[in-house]
């Protein structure tokens, strides 16, 4: 694929939706847009992968994300990245990533990303995975990242 | 008392024309520069994107198992073999973000060089996770981001390897029986007469350009 086309399909990978869940507090509720997400690609024989790009929180208040779905995926899970002291690099899970008030989060291999575990069907490139993510204020966000090839 | 007499006597100031007294002096000014950069050039023969190895730093062979041509065969690493260069990095095939981007930013810096140095140069993955990596998987693996060659070698040899490449490795739990292996993640360039020359650090591999020039120096000149 000929790179300003997959630019342009990374750039429509955009948030669409944002339904705050009926315990949501009162006032205006956070809302968040996503750039570039995708999902890395993977043979088929390979269950788990990533999803990377940059959310982006206009609102006034952080938004702290505890937890992620996907249709696509037995788990979904919220992922940091660690180097130890021997320089051995790796991802563990956390309870939660913030999208600081009218900032981003990147997410991406080196730091802060969602994990797919348990990959139900072997992933095709260029085809949308559904992704919701859920705040601590009970919001949820839903977003497709397109399966890009790295 | 006399005043001593001056040495050049009656004859007066030396009388080299003032052209080459300037030549003289420039000629010392180019010659210092030239030593200066000469000593630097020996010091750090090339500027390497990624670190440099000693020269003389001989890379280790190894011994496991990788699918050839269609089948799982024996594989034996003989660093140079065959007027070839390696690209070696140590990985595992349930990673989830960094050994499929390694494979993927390895291929694209291959693919810039000229025709001729890419079939000099073969992309090797070592599974640090030999329990669940089968040559199958790893070959699968390796094949789908580009080409390379996906090697299962068995514990305890596969820690001394490790070792000798400065790898280290560690299992981490992840969620229920699921395992996650937290592991250093340079990629080795070892060249066609088997020696080291230099390793990116992962985070320096998207800068695929760069690490075609340390690929085609380390090609061109072996
Ligand atoms: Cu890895």
């Amino acid at each position: 694929m000929p790179v300003p086309a997959r630019l342009f399909i990374l750039l429509l990978a955009l948030l669409t939706a944002c339904r705050p869940a009926p315990q949501a507090q009162a006032g205006p509720t956070a809302t968040l847009t996503v750039e570039a997400a995708r999902v890395v690609a993977v043979p088929p024989s390979v269950k788990e992968t990533s999803v990377f790009g940059t959310l982006r929180n206009p609102g006034g208040r952080p938004l702290r994300l505890t937890g992620v779905q996907s249709p696509a995926a037995d788990h979904a899970m919220l992922m940091v990245t660690r180097t130890d002291a021997q320089g051995r690099t790796g991802m563990q899970m956390t309870d939660a990533l913030t999208v600081p008030a009218g900032g981003e989060l990147v997410l991406s291999d080196t730091g802060d990303h969602i994990m797919l575990m348990g990959l139900r069907a072997p992933l095709r490139e260029g085809e949308p995975v559904a992704l919701t993510l859920t705040d601590d204020a009970g919001g949820t966000h839903t977003l497709q990242a397109p399966v890009v090839k790295p | 008392m006399t005043a001593p007499a001056h040495p050049e006597g009656a004859a007066g100031p030396a009388t080299r024309p003032w052209y080459v007294s300037a030549g003289l002096a420039l000629a010392a000014v180019a010659l210092l520069l030239g030593l200066a950069w000469g000593a630097a050039r020996l010091r750090s023969p090339y500027p390497f994107y990624g670190t440099a190895y000693p020269a003389g730093t001989q890379a280790a062979p190894f011994q496991g198992v990788a699918v050839q041509g269609g089948a799982a065969r024996p594989f034996a690493f003989t660093p140079g073999a065959g007027g070839q260069a390696t690209a070696l990095f140590f990985g595992f095939t349930h990673c989830a973000s960094i050994c499929p981007l390694s494979l993927s930013y390895l291929n694209k810096a291959r693919a810039l060089l000229p025709a001729e140095l890419r079939s000099k140069l073969n992309i090797v993955l070592v599974s640090v996770d030999p329990a669940r990596d089968t040559p199958a998987r790893l070959g699968e693996y390796v094949g789908f981001f580009g080409s390379g060659t996906g090697v299962r070698i068995p514990e305890p040899a596969l820690g001394q390897v490790a070792q000798a490449y400065g790898v280290a490795y560690q299992k981490a739990e992840l969620q229920g029986a699921a395992y996650q292996i937290n592991h250093t993640t340079a990629t080795y360039l070892i060249d066609a007469r088997g020696q080291l020359r230099v390793l990116w650090d992962y985070t320096q591999l998207p800068q695929v350009e760069r690490v075609k020039a340390d690929l085609q120096y380390v090609l061109e000149t072996p």
